[in-house]
């Protein structure tokens, strides 16, 4: 591993910050009104009341803190993941958690939308139930990374059949099932938000815990174990805090892709594998390309959303192919 | 004399059997007893301009879209399989006697339960022609498409019963019914027009926290526009998009109809309610809501069932009539 450069990170760090601080300040002022800042202060912080406080406080503020956190405790779990499955395609996907958010969603919205409210809740369950069956299934004296994905797929593969059928059966209402297949932060609220954050802080506080465990693994097994390290139980660790951060997104903004998955490439690229500079410049980085795709969504066509997930999707794809092609070889430790 | 008289006498013999072959010019065309479906100019435009003629009244009809059944229903053409319908439920009658299919509005089915039933008729979706459509003509079924599928508009049903009633309503007091619920409806809808212009309708079709905002084209926004409502969302791209909240802002409607997948009204308004209570000063800035003039609709509302359409139209007319007083 390398030695990381403290100052390279710091710089790095200082200058997402400031892209998250202007990119934040941007949107609040973009959108289908543009608001000057003196608008904005005004509002947000002297509570003028009017059209500018509405659109500022209850429709652009929220969404941009969850957007930044949204980004921040994906790119975290995707990173957390590479680290276990020492896989550069490990995404939250992978451990099921976007199938069994799917899956509970999908059957609360079609078969009982009298619970409705109760949503994230059962997206939370059943995107945790996944990825614990998917454990359960890859267990074999230990936790192997292999048996993880393979097990992964075959979940995946069962749970999008049963996703498929039940939309098929219920065609005739499919709107909102799309809407959270999509990923969307439309409609986001302070009371969203509390719940969010609650969540954010303490899976970030754990996934910062596990910065030497993630390391550790990058070793690899044998010298991990000859560290004393118990490969399994910290593979399970690690798992769990970014099963746990993919489910709380999940939970409340949909299935959101590529964030978990491009941004601790383009972490390495800048800083390295050390989980050291990595976890925390995934953070940053995270949330500042999420808060930017959610505002391109919602500005791109006038009087449209587009779902952020769908904004990810396309850019990402893309982007992961050119990063191919420039690194030669992908970098998964 | 004689000559010019003959003459005559032939003239007149020739306009008046052109003149009595008028009013039966279609069947003249197709031959007597015929019976013809022609494609209303809402499917003309999808390239379906012959229309299909059969020789004698179907007894094995199967149809594979919702809009037709219960017309046909109401005439007495004998269904032998309908699609199975999650709005509401098919009349007694007609569930006892008709096999319910799952067709999910003609996207994936078994074509084999169809040929099995051995139709004489078969009514799909014009979106399958070139799949099922297909495999149904080779079989030698006849096939007649029509508008199916989430949408369907007021306007659209309205066509298809016109075809229906011409093709097999002669003489028929189930087709005296429907025209006459049809005509009913018509002045009502003619009245509210007069009473509802130049009001502002939001149509909103939701699953809380998400909202889709549903233009004219969509099933409700139809109904409102055909109400004389002047829906607020112009976008003409699709008939359902998320909704845009700041642009929502801008909107002031007059009237507010949330329609979900709610079995009844009353869960819908729960719903919604609890939903417009997490962001109050939001959405106490839409009029419509701001002044209580907020109509939940049941999942009913959501996809037409054809015929079904007048009994929605009107329950919605008597909510209007009931919010207004």
């Amino acid at each position: 591993m390398k030695t990381i450069s403290l100052f390279k990170v710091s710089a790095v760090c200082v200058v997402l910050a400031a892209l998250i601080v202007l990119m934040s300040l941007g949107a609040l002022t973009i959108g289908s009104a543009d608001y000057s800042l003196k608008q904005i202060a005004d509002a947000v912080i002297y509570g003028a009341e009017g059209p500018v406080q509405i659109v500022v406080y209850n429709l652009r503020l929220p969404r941009i803190i969850m957007a930044l956190e949204v980004g921040a405790c994906l790119a975290v779990a995707g990173a957390l993941l590479q680290s276990v499955m020492r896989n550069p395609l490990a995404d939250p996907g992978i451990i099921g958690v976007s199938a069994g958010a799917a899956t509970a969603a999908t059957t609360i919205l079609l078969l009982y939308p009298a619970m409705l409210s109760a949503v994230p809740l059962f997206a939370f369950g059943g995107a945790s139930l996944a990825c614990v069956l998917i454990y359960i299934l890859a267990w074999h004296d230990g936790v192997d990374p292999v048996r993880i994905i393979l097990s992964g797929v075959a979940i995946n593969t069962v749970l999008g059949a049963y996703n498929a059928f039940l939309q098929m059966l219920n065609s005739d209402n499919l709107s909102n099932v799309l809407a959270f297949m999509n990923g969307s932060l439309s409609g986001c609220n302070w009371e969203q938000i509390y719940v969010i954050s609650a969540y954010s802080l303490i899976g970030l506080i754990c996934g910062f815990v596990c910065i030497k465990s993630a390391n550790i693994l990058q070793l690899g097994d044998e010298m991990a174990s000859g560290l004393g390290v118990n490969v399994s139980r910290v593979r399970i660790l690690l798992s769990a805090v970014g099963a746990f951060l993919a489910a709380a997104t999940v939970s409340v903004a949909g299935m959101i892709g590529f964030i978990g998955l491009v941004v601790p490439h383009i972490a390495r690229m800048m800083v390295g594998s050390d989980y050291r500079a990595l976890l925390p410049v995934s953070t940053l980085l995270g949330a500042f390309l999420l808060l930017a795709a959610d505002t391109l969504g919602r500005t791109l066509v006038t009087g449209m959303e587009i779902p952020v997930g769908i904004i990810m999707a396309a850019t990402g794809g893309p982007f992961f192919l050119y990063m191919l092609r420039k690194k030669g070889r992908v970098s998964g430790s | 004399m004689k000559k010019l008289l003959l003459l005559i006498a032939v003239m007149l013999a020739a306009v008046l059997a052109v003149g009595g072959c008028g009013t039966d010019k279609a069947a003249g065309e197709h031959g007597v007893g015929k019976i013809v479906l022609r494609y209303p100019e809402a499917l003309q435009q999808y390239g379906f301009k012959e229309p299909l003629v059969l020789d004698k009244i179907p007894q094995r009809v199967v149809s594979l879209a919702h809009t037709p059944v219960l017309a046909l229903y109401e005439m007495g053409v004998n269904q032998v399989a309908v699609p199975q319908n999650k709005m509401f439920s098919w009349p007694d009658e007609l569930a006892k006697n008709a096999q319910e299919l799952n067709t999910a509005m003609n996207d994936n089915f078994d074509i084999e339960s169809i040929v099995v039933l051995q139709p004489d008729l078969v009514i799909l979706g014009y979106h399958a022609k070139d799949s099922y459509g297909k495999i149904l003509e080779n079989e030698k079924i006849p096939v007649y498409y029509v508008d199916a599928g989430h949408v369907v508009t007021y306007k659209s049903v309205k066509e298809l019963t016109d075809v229906l009633i011409e093709a097999f309503g002669k003489d028929n007091a189930g087709a005296d019914k429907i025209k006459e619920c049809f005509d009913n409806l018509e002045a009502r809808m003619e009245e509210m027009r007069k009473e509802n212009a130049g009001k502002k309708v939001m149509v909103l079709q939701s699953a809380p926290p998400r909202h889709f905002i549903q233009n004219k084209e969509g099933t409700l926004g139809s109904m409102a526009d055909m109400l004389g409502y002047d829906n607020v969302y112009k976008n003409t791209e699709s008939s359902l998009a998320l909704l845009d909240r700041e642009q929502a802002l801008g909107y002031e409607p007059d009237l507010l109809l949330c329609v979900g997948g709610s079995a009844t009204a009353e869960e819908h308004q729960q719903l919604m309610e609890e939903d417009f209570a997490k962001n109050p000063d939001y959405w106490n800035s839409i009029k419509a809501i701001r002044e209580g003039h907020v109509i939940y609709l049941p999942v009913g509302y959501i996809a037409s069932g054809g015929i079904e359409i007048v009994d929605r139209i009107n329950s919605l007319i008597d909510m209007l009539e009931t919010a207004e007083k």
